[in-house]
């Protein structure tokens, strides 16, 4: 568990001050799963058009792989990088100011792209919910009204003081334990049909391999569950149990949503670009009007937590940029009242309704998913030049993750394999990405290098590199 | 019996009446508890004045052994990838002499707005002994106080909680961190929740001290000093 105890170092006057937390129902929510959670509610069900059901869930685990060797590394960087900022500021120090760019960049569209996804769906969710009660309504004024009000809390900040109650939203990873105990697993043929239902793989194992692109789905975000503290460093174990912990909850909601949805729907349904919520579809299914609407709330509030997460993290990652210099310094500019970075938060939010608005949900499932894919793509890299110039022993790390290098090599191998995943059915889009990143990287190397504050980039109390 | 539209909108007018409630409630205990930041301290100043700031933590002002002083709490949330923090400025308003800005930031990540460093334009090389995450800055180094007047002082940031240490021509002041949010609410909702936000008298004093020492260190000769 993530913080199930915090000691306090010794404060100015000598005194100890011992804080145990008592562990509540917050606390296993808060594994972390809080915003990644909306991966099992929508998106996943695209893999299933690529590589048929059991494609998908070959894919759910082997991404799950993708992903626990992700959590590996980034426990390791974010109990050692003091600095806040994740692989951003180990990108600093290992690779140099043109990686920390590029990763910043990755970071901010993940997460904008993401943003723009779950107001899509809350819209879209709304449309349906009415349609079900026999109202004819549109969805895009609730996605702007969705976006609006998250923009508008975060433009706040902490004095915002829309406090959720916890009872409600932990009710988004309930509402699929509650649907999976409505189907009664323990007697098969009762409600799921997976005898009628399940079929071989359509597509054979290329399929399966196109599948992986919308495993990412399941996932995406639970790098953002390392919070650094302030303290040098979290107490050895507590980042990577929480963030494994994280990883665990979500395949196992991944296997149950997975094993619920191909159980009441059928494959070709489940993956159809037009299917929005399969898991609420599936809901549906049951015809038990306790379970549809449990699940509509369930849907909607991941949705929304995804959201404001992502409306919070990537206008961070804007701001810090905006703070090194890397992007114009007037995006670091911090409201003279709210504290908070509210020109990084108004200039992203335009991007993620016109997204959100305009773009099919597949297609910004997938400009979200490649540039997550291009950060994790990295992570091997930054690992293992972070070893290599600073080897285990040489400064303190919090954790070391063991076996490398092993987990950067099956990154490494997993990330290729779905880059030729996204390649297969969205090779547009992966072109268009990578000649972004490309012409934003000539900009950057070209003409906003000379505004950096070289001096400035490296901040850790390392010893110099070895071989330098 | 409720035609079934007339229900829809009923329990949707419930739900907005439930939420509207929740709101006002947590918004009246958020304000109650961040007006009595200094309850338990306030005995410590003569005078004293709390001002307080709408949608903010209040302010102090007020006299500490003769000293103008003001404590000042700072919420940051802008660090990326790291838990808010609640800051305490703790400044003492006595002039200092020289015209330069001498400043001691702990850990720095380049977001910390509440800090002069990042616009001081000159970069000392710390010294041997000095905590190597630390940066030492200064607005011009030959007007400015001579970093070994605070060699006696380092101990201070043996405590990780202590940031941020800033000698100006009007006063010294050092950044503090009260509390730091509570790692679950901030994964799932980005909400910041401090569980502790009161200054509790010991350690207003302790800190209080701790800045007039450093300044009296800055007003001994240097004769004396050395």
């Amino acid at each position: 568990m993530s913080d199930a105890a915090i000691t306090q170092s010794p404060p100015v006057t000598g005194e100890h001050v011992n804080l145990l937390k008592v562990l509540g129902p917050i606390h296993v929510w808060g594994l972390g799963v809080g915003i990644v959670l909306v991966g099992e509610f929508m998106g996943w069900n695209y893999g299933v058009g690529k590589g048929g059901a059991f494609g998908a869930l070959i894919s759910c685990w082997v991404i799950g792989l993708l992903y626990t060797c992700v959590a590996m590394i980034d426990s390791e960087i974010t109990s050692t990088v003091a600095a806040a900022g994740g692989q951003y500021a180990q990108a600093k120090h290992t690779i140099g100011p043109l990686m920390a760019f590029n990763v910043g960049l990755f970071m901010v569209l993940t997460y904008t792209m993401l943003n723009a996804s779950d107001i899509q769906v809350a819209g879209q969710l709304v449309q349906i919910g009415a349609q079900q009660l026999g109202h004819d309504i549109p969805w895009q004024p609730f996605t702007v009204l969705a976006l609006a009000m998250l923009t508008l809390l975060n433009y706040r900040g902490v004095f915002a003081t829309l406090t959720v109650n916890f009872v409600i939203t932990a009710a988004a990873f309930l509402t699929i334990i509650v649907l999976f105990i409505g189907v009664q697993p323990w007697n098969p043929t009762a409600v799921l049909l997976h005898k009628e239902l399940l079929t071989s793989l359509p597509y054979g194992w290329l399929g399966v391999i196109a599948s992986l692109h919308f495993g990412i789905w399941y996932y995406l975000g639970i790098e953002g569950t390392c919070q650094a503290a302030e303290e040098v460093r979290s107490p050895g174990r507590a980042l990577p149990l929480g963030t494994m912990s994280g990883m665990i909850t979500l395949l196992i909601a991944a296997a149950i949503t997975w094993y619920v949805t191909v159980g009441l729907l059928p494959w070709e349904y489940i993956g159809w670009d037009a299917e929005l919520a399969p898991l609420y579809d599936a809901a549906r299914m049951t015809a038990s009007p306790f379970i549809i609407v449990v699940l509509f709330i369930g849907t909607l509030l991941s949705a929304i937590a995804s959201a404001n997460g992502c409306i919070n993290d990537a206008s961070r990652a804007w701001f810090s940029m905006g703070r090194d210099r890397y992007l114009p310094a007037w995006f670091g500019a911090v409201h003279p009242k709210y504290r908070t970075p509210y020109r990084s938060i108004l200039f992203l939010t335009p991007i993620a309704a016109l997204f959100a608005l305009y773009i099919p949900l597949a297609q910004i499932i997938t400009f979200s998913i490649l540039s997550g894919l291009l950060n994790y793509t990295f992570m091997p890299l930054n690992m293992w030049k972070f070893r290599r110039k600073w080897p285990v022993g040489t400064i303190r790390r919090g954790f070391e993750h063991p076996f490398h290098p092993v987990p950067a090599i099956v990154l490494m191998i997993l990330c290729v394999t779905t880059f030729f995943a996204v390649y297969l059915g969205y090779g547009r889009q992966l072109l268009a990405m990578m000649g972004f990143y490309i012409i934003a990287s000539v900009w950057f190397a070209f003409y906003r290098y000379r505004y950096v504050r070289r001096g400035n980039q490296f901040t850790m109390p390392w010893p110099r590199p070895q071989g330098y | 019996m409720l035609a079934g539209s007339h229900l829809d909108v009923l329990v949707a007018l419930l739900a907005v009446a439930a939420l509207t409630w929740l709101y006002r409630r947590d918004v009246r205990g958020d304000r109650t508890a961040r007006e009595a930041m200094f309850g338990q301290c306030s005995a410590l100043f003569d005078p004293v004045l709390i001002k307080p700031r709408l949608g903010d933590y209040p302010i102090l002002v007020g006299r500490y052994c003769g000293h103008d002083v003001r404590l000042e709490p700072v919420s940051d949330t802008l660090a990326w990838r790291k838990l808010p923090s609640l800051w305490l400025k703790v400044t003492v308003l006595a002039r200092n002499p020289g015209s330069g800005v001498l400043d001691v930031l702990m850990r720095p990540l380049g977001t910390e707005y509440y800090s002069p460093s990042a616009d001081l334009p000159e970069r000392i090389p710390l010294p041997p002994d000095w905590p190597r995450e630390a940066i030492l800055c200064t607005s011009d180094r030959s007007t400015a106080p001579d970093p070994d007047r605070l060699t006696p002082h380092l101990h201070l940031f043996d405590d990780p909680k202590m940031k941020e240490l800033v000698i100006t021509p009007e006063g010294t002041r050092i950044v503090y961190q009260l509390d730091q949010a509570a790692r679950p609410y901030y994964m799932v909702m980005r909400q910041v929740k401090f569980a502790r936000s009161t200054v509790q008298p010991d350690l207003a004093r302790t800190l209080l001290d701790s800045v007039i020492a450093v300044g009296q260190s800055m007003s001994i000769p240097a004769r004396q000093a050395a």
